[in-house]
């Protein structure tokens, strides 16, 4: 792949190849950044300078730039709420919702679909009763379910807050409790400090870099890809790689997240893109048609395949899949 | 720029390759269509639109594409696509205006955040507007395509677009969508007018029951690109057993019901609410039951 042909990906990377776009280029590198969840970071990136741009751009960005600034604020009164709930449990931000309160570099207009929060697994039982309480709603999933999240994952079934909507994902720990790869989450929580604006915990950058590269091997959700490999690549610009992979060793995952690293720093880094990383990088291609291929469909596959079999034993993932692809055929 | 009526090959050709790029200011939208059921529907409805005849960025990506497999020769389908999502089922080929109508609505509705959106019909009179804010099925439709018919200009029978700082309302004239009875009754009442407008087809079986859409005269229609002042707002009821009551509502019940029918109050925020508020101290807010629609009109012109 050439990263200056790609529309987007010259817009994320080289602003001044922008100025020759054709409309078409426009509406399909715009087009892109939708899918991919990009167009807050197009619009914190392009916003400030925008006279250039042409006009329909200016409004198409506006509106996305009035979302993440939505975004944010409901974010901000959730966490109070929230505290309000967890605040006993010393609880811990993952992911957008630690990136918004640390305002880390790629937390400028970025969008999350829900928040993440760590507990320690032994305040999980007080701490979902609390969220009840305080009008967070997790009922209503099957048994089989009920039992695929408290048995085997890492985090409760997703809370839905009953007036807001807003999702909330409560974790104990990174990794699911069938994962391949197991730590002890009490380091991450060692290491964790409170930052000046918030009462929540948030994890140093270090492991908020792993947990990123992590979380995208294991949820196999390459359709965000650039998403998340823009937040690895910007968090980690934030630290030296030497220490980064000796804290990912200490946890035992320096290959797995060196895997992620490397993909990070080729897409938006300054190497050019090495052959043998081609076909990891179009498993993170956006959800958009002019990326798709038989090889593109493939190497997602591959992917998707890889992060599921990472969470699960193969014994356990064969009849998971199977029940999940016969409950998704009953609805269609 | 040209007129969508001077060039209906063109309009066809276009929404079967690169897409229709039609200016609906504030709007560029690019229109796909793989049926020509829309090409017709655009040259006689959207006559006095215009479109561009080079590819322009737009602010809406739409395509409304047949589905696929054995049903595209037997039962032929289409379906909805902003940016390759599809928010809604299929449905019959025949019925493409309506799904553009109603998709446009959608991404209107969900994505428009440069004012602030409210399910409204809004028109005007003497330069001053009238929003008629109200669920759908309350006869919000039908009393704006009257009202045309009779001195009002017609900003949009949709979506109340108010300016955040000026607190005016932009026109976004489209066709008016009529449903059930609401046909015969306009048919009725137009017929005896010298300017009718233009009907297009009725559609049978969807989901709202039986609809056509309406194209007032051009001469009933707001300036484009025009904002107005908002004199009033009115939440109509239509009561078969009334003839017509006004009650004056206070504005802060009349904020509360504006941030009800709006579509983007949450996401603009404090914004919206400043906005919201000016609007409701500089006008005024009936509520009405009505039944015979003269009445309603007498009473509309004698109402502060």
């Amino acid at each position: 792949m050439d990263r200056y042909q790609d529309p987007l990906m010259c817009l994320l990377r080289a602003p001044d190849l922008a100025q020759n776009f054709s409309p078409e280029q426009w509406n399909l590198a715009l087009g892109q950044a939708e899918l991919a969840q990009l167009m807050g970071v197009l619009a914190s990136q392009y916003l400030p300078a925008s006279s250039w741009l042409p006009q329909v751009v200016q409004q198409r960005l506006a509106w996305a730039n009035r979302l993440v600034e939505h975004q944010q604020r409901a974010v901000n009164m959730a966490l109070q709420q929230l505290f309000d709930a967890l605040g006993m449990f010393s609880p811990m931000l993952l992911k957008g919702a630690a990136y918004q309160v640390a305002a880390t570099p790629n937390s400028a207009g970025r969008m999350m679909s829900d928040i993440d929060i760590l507990i320690p697994q032994q305040h999980l039982q007080k701490a979902e009763q609390s969220l009840w309480l305080h009008g967070w709603d997790n009922r209503g999933k099957t048994p089989y379910d009920e039992k695929y999240y408290r048995a085997w994952m890492h985090e409760l079934p997703p809370f839905v807050h009953q007036k807001t909507g807003i999702i909330l994902d409560l974790h104990h720990h990174w990794l699911p409790s069938s994962c391949r790869w197991q730590f002890d989450i009490n380091e991450v929580c060692k290491k964790a400090s409170y930052c000046t604006e918030s009462s929540f915990l948030i994890p140093e950058i270090k492991d908020l870099c792993i947990h990123s590269a992590i979380h995208l091997v294991t949820s196999g959700e390459g359709d965000k890809g650039w998403r998340d490999l823009r937040d690895l690549y910007l968090l980690s610009q934030l630290t030296e790689r030497e220490p980064l992979l000796a804290r990912a060793e200490q946890f035992g995952l320096v290959k797995p997240v060196a895997k992620v690293l490397v993909l990070a720093e080729q897409l938006f880094g300054e190497q050019p893109i090495a052959p043998t990383a081609s076909w990891a990088l179009k498993a993170m291609l956006p959800a958009h048609s002019s990326y798709q291929s038989w090889s593109v469909s493939a190497a997602k596959m591959s992917f998707y395949c890889q992060a599921h079999l990472s969470r699960m034993p193969l014994p356990l993932l064969l009849p998971h899949l199977m029940r999940k692809a016969a409950a998704r055929y009953a609805k269609a | 720029m040209l007129k969508l009526a001077a060039y209906p090959e063109q309009v066809q050709a276009a929404l079967k390759q690169q897409g229709l790029f039609l200016s609906l200011p504030p709007f560029v939208i690019q229109v796909r269509c793989s049926s020509t059921a829309l090409a017709d529907y655009f040259t006689r409805i959207y006559a006095d639109h215009e479109f561009f005849p080079q590819p322009q960025v737009a602010s809406f990506n739409i395509e409304l594409k047949h589905e696929s497999g054995l049903r595209r020769w037997l039962k032929p389908q289409i379906r909805f696509y902003q940016n390759e999502h599809a928010p809604f089922f299929s449905m019959p080929e025949s019925h493409a205006p309506i799904l553009w109508e109603w998709g446009l609505n959608y991404c209107i509705a969900a994505k428009y955040h440069s004012c602030l959106t409210i399910h409204a019909a809004v028109v005007a009179k003497n330069g001053e507007a009238l929003v008629i804010p109200a669920p759908p099925g309350s006869g919000k439709s039908t009393l704006c395509a009257l009202l045309c018919s009779h001195g009002w200009q017609l900003l949009s029978d949709e979506f109340a677009l108010i300016d955040l700082s000026s607190r005016q309302v932009q026109a976004l004239p489209r066709p008016i969508s009529l449903k059930n009875q609401s046909i015969d009754v306009l048919k009725a009442h137009v017929e005896k007018k010298q300017n009718r407008g233009r009907f297009s087809a009725e559609y049978l079986g969807t989901s709202k029951g039986r609809v056509a859409l309406y194209s007032v005269p051009t001469e009933q229609l707001a300036q484009d690109q025009h904002s107005y002042p908002i004199k009033q707002v009115l939440f109509p009821r239509y009561c078969q057993d009334q003839v017509c009551n006004v009650t004056p509502i206070s504005p802060a019940q009349c904020l509360m019901q504006l941030a009800d029918n709006s579509f983007n109050f949450a996401v603009l925020g404090q914004a919206a609410f400043v906005c919201l508020a000016e609007v409701v101290a500089s006008s005024h807010a009936y509520s009405v039951d009505y039944g015979d629609f003269n009445a309603l009109l007498t009473q509309l012109d004698t109402l502060p």
